[in-house]
């Protein structure tokens, strides 16, 4: 047991449910999606990121890139509720909303594949 | 294409890809020794942000009024780089002027601890600048003279590379 593997595992796992969180739910209700939880989500696979930094094995790589494409639909989610609140004059609507959900499904769908390998790696680790 | 030619060819195609494998090595090493700073200034950052759209605030009729997250990342990110914009969109309340003053200081540790460590990733030092660029090993006959003094050896010795020794 190591700390520096439960904190890796927890902000992998924490990362993916936060956004499952925000994903599930009417695709087109506002109501059903909190911005605070899409934040979190942020900032979460923010940090599930940083902590992938600089693990030169082929399984440290595709889960930094796993983690980067789940970033970049999270901000380009955030972006597009940004878009829709503050800019368009149309305001939240449903086509909005689901764009917003439907990018966070694709961040969801990476997050799930970095859960995939953290399984994998623990499932295939031999003692000694 | 000769013999010759090739060879060159061969070693500069090598020479090429032991750099870049060295630059990629390099990149990692700094990205892993930046790890603590970055996931402390995300977390401060996030802290920050949500404090501010948390805070009740109020507009220019003087109604209550909350920030949403784009003004209040804004207001965060001109505020930790020292920007410095002011209380936009509206003048703040005393609640929100609090939790901005605890976050200007937080985010300057943040910034402070990650520049610094950047800073400590770079391999030269001031005092390895003023001596003039690369040590090196002064020749084989002029490291144990007898005569020299051996506070003048010891220093002499300290100046050296270890791999001289």
């Amino acid at each position: 047991m190591n700390l520096e593997k439960v904190v890796f595992g927890f902000f992998v796992v924490l990362a993916a449910t936060l956004n499952f969180g925000f994903f599930i739910g009417d695709i087109s209700n506002p109501d059903l999606h909190n911005p605070y939880e899409l934040f979190a989500a942020v900032v979460v696979n923010l940090i599930a990121t940083v902590l992938k930094f600089g693990d030169r094995t082929q399984i440290g790589a595709v889960h930094l890139a796993t983690s980067l494409v789940a970033d970049l639909q999270l901000i380009g989610a955030s972006l597009l509720y940004g878009y829709a609140i503050y800019i368009s004059s149309a305001g939240l609507t449903d086509s909005w909303t689901a764009s917003v959900v439907s990018l966070s499904g694709g961040a969801l769908l990476a997050n799930v594949v970095s859960i995939v390998l953290l399984v994998v790696d623990t499932v295939s680790f031999h003692r000694g | 294409m000769n013999r010759f030619q090739r060879r060159v060819r061969r070693e500069s195609v090598r020479a090429a890809a032991a750099s870049a494998t060295q630059a990629s090595e390099t990149v990692f090493l700094v990205l892993r020794r930046m790890r603590a700073p970055l996931i402390v200034l995300i977390t401060i950052f996030a802290v920050s942000v949500v404090g501010l759209t948390l805070i009740p605030g109020m507009d220019a009729q003087g109604r209550p009024w909350r920030m949403g997250f784009f003004d209040a990342f804004y207001v965060m990110s001109y505020t930790a780089t020292t920007i410095g914009f002011g209380e936009l969109p509206y003048p703040f309340t005393y609640g929100q002027r609090m939790w901005v003053t605890v976050s200007i200081y937080l985010t300057v540790i943040g910034w402070a601890y990650a520049v610094g460590s950047l800073l400590a990733l770079l391999p030269v030092h001031a005092g390895q600048v003023s001596r003039g660029g690369r040590r090196r090993c002064p020749p084989r006959g002029a490291r144990w003279r007898r005569r020299w003094p051996a506070a003048h050896r010891r220093r002499a010795r300290r100046r050296w590379p270890s791999s001289c020794r």
